[in-house]
């Protein structure tokens, strides 16, 4: 690391997220507090209570620090992270759809660029016009307050800013060292300047996205970044050509920026209590799960296409991927995309990060994703733009609103064995829009004659789980602004102003929702088996294996062998498995699309995914015919069941590229796991890049690569302290090894032992 | 044009036998490389770190620890070489087993294996062209290594030559222990040889392999003379104080820059090698050998460079 101030601001950062932190409580803050606020609308106290946060929440200024501003520990989902602003008749109410007050969500990108060339001032401005062609508008009342909730908590940002800006310039007074002194004079001027004014320069900039981005993040909404050197790249280019900055400082800004990012880290596990997951059964995994307290969904997408299809990579893009190098960090999750005009130095540089074993960046890929995206009916100039969430799917940055949720197919399988009843949960168990707890009958499995009845069966389970996930979907359109409305959120999306109305209304442009096939890998795995064994060879009776599945295998272990290693696994580039991987993945987009078309607004896009869940979502379900115990993890994402890929990693993209990428257009994530030694060197590097190479041609969506070694990983599970630095990935970022756990340590492990 | 170099036509239902494919090969030629791995050589290397790749026929393995003591073997095997054992699960008598396979049929936990599969050159070129993308992006291609190619010379030859008809990309990983005319048919198809040295000391070498080293010296010689521009890698493969001392590099060193050849690899001694002859039901001689230090390996390397070659440890 170079450049002592950065380095500095390093080690200060590794010591202190090491140690156990304190998390900032908000319990002690309420709208109602304050008389009048009783008779208000929720939209409005919630404006205020963004306000309140903003005005208590600790402000801090680092020795040595160019960008300023903090986030408060417990912003994701731990303690009392916001202040109290709903009625408790509200809160029960919303409480009936699965909303609470802890419901963050926030997957999808702001339109930073408009608070970098506007500033909060101009959008200000917009509402207030906005305000003025109300006169006679039915909603009049109703969007009056969603615009005076803009302006309210346009206003509190400033308010956070001039508390930064006091700071800076009590801590000037106080300084010695006249260029320190200097240093906080200018964050002092900086921060009168934004992001109330337009940004001038490259530095201002930085310091509006960051401030932005910390508000947000503090007041409950984990968004992800978008593409960073995409926004803030006019006004390096602008201060490069007027010679204001070198390529030097513009890398100091943004190494200081990424160590923004990570700010929140914490090796020591918090003690507060988690945010009310939803998840029937094992909420109380969630908070050790995967180390969630250390990921914010803070996704950078760099490279790409400008709007008219212009190569948009520039030397902002490289400075993002130099400091992703430059740091062992976690933050921010890095990918890159990449499209036949793409320079070749980007996808060197890519692929020399790949090699220090970040886990990152992620491969996207434009000639797959924009005409996927083109394909269900978004203009190109939006496609080229797109970028991705807090986990990996695709959406368009700044206009769209986004959620996702999953149909678990190896789930559907299950149903079919049992007639529609779940084997893990009871009747007493709730459905939740994630995962519903029972399926459809679809007739005794004694009473099939052939593959085809299972088939079909399995086909009608997975359609009523599209059919009710859809449904659900639409039902819940409009329910969050009963509790959760996000006006300062909304004023950066666009389409919100114009209508006057907050994102939880409708007021976005776009309304994304990502249908995930989940547990495909295990699931084609599983129909090959049953295939093969019980109507092609017969070799397997139908009640043998309801019997087996029933017992979890016990007593039965050399079935579940011949299942495990007798059948094909997808991922080794075997037809008669992964023809059936096609066939589903099929069926799932040609039903999702045949019930696209509807009065409200939301796109269905689907995808195929996990994210980290691969191993909850294998708790979910018992055991099944590809060997796989019950409670045993999935294959995460659209890779395959970890140690299952025999025939090494090209086999692997031979059968995940066999999927319609081009209909998968909120992605497809492949994830492949690596022997680090392997890909040491130069050599390694050339093998690198022509594996990327080849997944860009031949059409894959999102490819991640990452490298490690089991025997490193087995050393870290015995000795954690001389690990903590050690990063895997888990379904769609990064998380340092130690802090997983056992569960999914020994995944990892698995996914590294070929 | 000469009778060397003259392309034979191909046999694409020779047959081969193989004991492993690695499709995804780093340690054996550049890029991404499909890697073939022969079965059957005459040396009898003793620290041989492929023990399954030493005999020229088929042969079972058994790998206990994925054993699920159903005992369906038992009952399969015909010729009475299986029983059972409460400790090691089941006990093969080696001498008894003929390798016939029956036992592996019914061994769905894949403790029990059969190690080569007989292949033509057809359905390794399949693989091969189902791969060539991968060659093609990162300048990589397929390399057959062993055991020893030149014992299974004929097939190697024809399925090289059906690769370079398919523009892919070839390397042979050798000892040179052959009779040349074999050696000779496979320099032609192939783009790049990895040649194999180990002990220059004639005796340590008739001691430790089991066969003179003259053989494979005098047909790098050949290849020199008679091929001069094809495209050599050597390779030592670092046996602790056999092939791993000062003087057997300053040898190894002279006498391939006499021959005017530019690279050389050195391979640290590979520690994992003991688990597989527990499941060829044998014992390893050497389960105390480590690898080499860094310090070792650099010293080494300091050496062959001093001769003039470009030198690198490839783990």
């Amino acid at each position: 690391m170079t450049g002592t101030r950065v380095e500095t601001l390093y080690k200060g950062l590794k010591e202190k997220i090491s140690q156990k932190r304190e998390m900032w409580s908000a319990s002690h803050l309420s709208v109602f507090h304050e008389e009048g606020w009783e008779n208000k609308s929720l939209i409005l106290r919630r404006a205020r209570a963004i306000e309140l946060q903003l005005t208590h929440m600790p402000v801090d200024i680092e020795e040595g620090e160019l960008i300023v501003g903090c986030i408060p520990l417990g912003s994701m989902w731990y303690g009392t992270p916001f202040p109290t602003y709903a009625k408790e008749e509200e809160i029960n109410e919303a409480g009936k759809y699965g909303i609470g007050i802890r419901s963050v969500w926030g997957h999808y990108v702001p339109n930073f660029a408009r608070i970098l060339q506007q500033g909060l001032k101009g959008i200000r401005a917009e509402a207030e016009k906005k305000l003025e062609t109300l006169v006679g508008d039915p909603e009049r009342e109703k969007k009056k307050n969603f615009l005076e909730a803009v302006t309210l908590t346009t206003q509190a940002v400033r308010k956070l800013a001039t508390r930064y800006q006091h700071l800076a310039s009590s801590l000037a007074e106080k300084e010695p060292n006249p260029f320190r002194k200097e240093e906080l004079n200018q964050i002092h001027r900086r921060l009168g300047r934004v992001p109330e004014k337009p940004a001038e320069n490259f530095k201002d900039a930085i310091q509006s996205f960051w401030l932005t981005f910390l508000v947000l993040h503090s007041t409950m909404n984990n968004i992800p970044i978008g593409r960073l050197d995409y926004f803030l790249w006019p006004f390096l280019r602008a201060d490069l050509e007027r010679g204001e900055i070198t390529l030097a400082e513009a890398q100091e800004w943004v190494d200081c920026l990424w160590i923004k990012f990570n700010e929140r880290s914490m090796f020591v596990e918090p003690e507060a209590d988690a945010r009310d997951f939803v998840m029937v059964k094992q909420s109380q995994l969630i908070n050790r799960y995967m180390g969630l307290y250390n990921h914010w969904l803070q996704n950078v997408m760099v490279g790409g296409q400008d709007s008219e299809g212009n190569d948009a990579t520039n030397e902002l893009t490289y400075l993002c991927l130099n400091a992703s190098k430059k740091f062992d960090f976690t933050q921010p999750v890095i990918s890159v995309r990449f499209h036949t005009k793409t320079p070749e130095k980007l996808l060197k540089q890519a692929c020399q990060l790949i090699q220090t074993g970040a886990g990152m960046p992620s491969i996207y890929n434009d000639l797959v994703l924009i005409p996927a995206l083109e394909k269900h009916g978004f203009p190109a100039e939006k496609a080229r733009c797109y970028s991705n969430d807090g986990c990996w799917e695709v959406l368009i940055p700044g206009e769209a609103e986004f959620r996702w949720g999953p149909v678990h197919a190896l789930q559907c399988l299950e149903f079919v064995f049992t007639n529609g009843k779940s084997r893990i949960f009871t009747e007493e168990d709730k459905s939740t829009l994630f995962i519903p707890v029972k399926g459809i009958s679809t007739g005794d499995p004694m009473t099939w004659n052939t593959y085809e009845d299972l088939w079909q069966a399995f086909l009608r389970q997975m359609d009523h789980q599209i059919e009710s996930y859809m449904a659900r979907s639409r039902f819940m359109f409009g329910k969050y602004q009963m509790l959760a409305p996000v006006p300062f959120l909304s004023s950066l999306i666009e389409g919100c102003l114009e209508k006057g109305c907050d994102i939880t209304e409708g007021g976005a442009r776009y309304y994304l929702n990502a249908i995930m096939l989940t547990g495909l890998p295990n699931t084609a795995d599983s129909l090959a088996a049953v295939k093969k064994f019980v109507f092609e060879q017969r070799k397997i009776r139908i009640q043998e294996l309801l019997r087996a599945l029933h017992m979890d295998y016990e007593g039965q272990e050399r079935l579940r062998q011949l299942f495990g290693n007798r059948s094909p696994k997808y991922g080794n580039d075997l037809d008669e498995v992964d023809g059936i991987s096609v066939e589903i993945v099929n069926h799932f987009v040609k039903k999702v699309i045949s019930l696209g078309d509807h009065d409200l607004p939301i796109k269905f896009i689907p995808g195929i995914g996990t994210f980290e869940d691969y191993d909850l979502f294998g708790k979910m379900v018992g055991a099944t015919p590809d060997g796989r115990k019950a409670w045993t993890g999935l294959a995460p994402n659209a890779g395959p069941v970890p140690g299952m890929d025999m025939n090494g990693p090209t086999a692997l993209f031979h059968s995940y590229n066999k999927l319609d990428h081009l209909s998968l257009a909120a992605g497809a994530e492949l994830d492949i796991s690596m022997n680090a030694k392997d890909f040491e060197g130069e050599e390694g590097l050339q093998r690198l890049m022509g594996f990327v190479r080849v997944f860009l041609i031949t059409k894959g969506t999102v490819l991640n690569i990452a490298l490690n070694n089991v025997e490193t990983l087995k050393k870290a599970q015995l000795d954690p302290e001389q690990y903590k630095d050690l990063r895997v990935r888990v379904g769609g970022w990064s998380a340092y090894f130690v802090l997983l756990d056992k569960r999914n340590q020994d995944h990892q492990i698995a996914r590294y032992s070929h | 044009m000469p009778a060397h170099k003259k392309k034979l036509t191909i046999d694409y239902g020779a047959k081969g036998l193989i004991f492993d494919i690695d499709r995804f090969a780093v340690h054996d030629g550049p890029g991404i490389r499909m890697a073939i791995f022969l079965k059957g050589c005459e040396w009898t290397c003793s620290w041989c770190h492929n023990p399954e790749s030493q005999k020229r026929e088929q042969e079972i393995a058994y790998h206990e620890k994925k054993c699920i003591s159903c005992l369906t073997c038992l009952d399969l095997c015909t010729e009475k070489a299986i029983s059972y054992s409460p400790d090691k699960k089941i006990v093969i008598d080696w001498k008894r087993c003929n390798a016939c396979g029956q036992c592996v049929k019914g061994c769905y936990s894949e403790a029990l294996k059969l190690i080569g599969t007989w292949m033509t050159v057809e359905e390794l070129l399949r693989i091969a062209l189902r791969d060539k993308i991968f060659y093609d992006c990162s300048a990589g291609g397929v390399t057959l290594t062993g055991g020893e190619v030149a014992l299974q010379a004929e097939f190697s030859a024809h399925f090289l030559w059906a690769c370079k008809e398919q523009g892919i990309h070839t390397a042979i990983e050798t000892s040179g222990f052959s009779k040349w005319s074999r050696l000779k048919s496979l320099i032609p198809p192939t783009d790049l040889i990895l040649y194999d040295l180990k002990a220059m000391d004639p005796k340590v070498h008739l001691k430790e392999i089991g066969m003179s080293n003259r053989s494979s010296l005098n047909n790098l010689k050949r290849i020199k003379e008679f091929f001069p521009e094809k495209e050599i890698q050597m390779r030592v493969p670092c046996i602790p104080e056999i092939s791993d001392t000062e003087g057997n590099i300053h040898e190894t060193s002279q006498f391939i820059s006499a021959l005017g050849i530019k690279k050389l690899a050195l391979l640290p001694y590979n520690e994992t090698a003991s688990a597989k002859y527990q499941w060829m039901g044998r014992a390893y001689p050497f389960p105390d050998w480590k690898t080499q230090s860094p310090a070792h390996m650099e010293r080494l390397k300091s050496i062959a460079i001093s001769y003039g070659l470009e030198v690198e440890i490839v783990h």
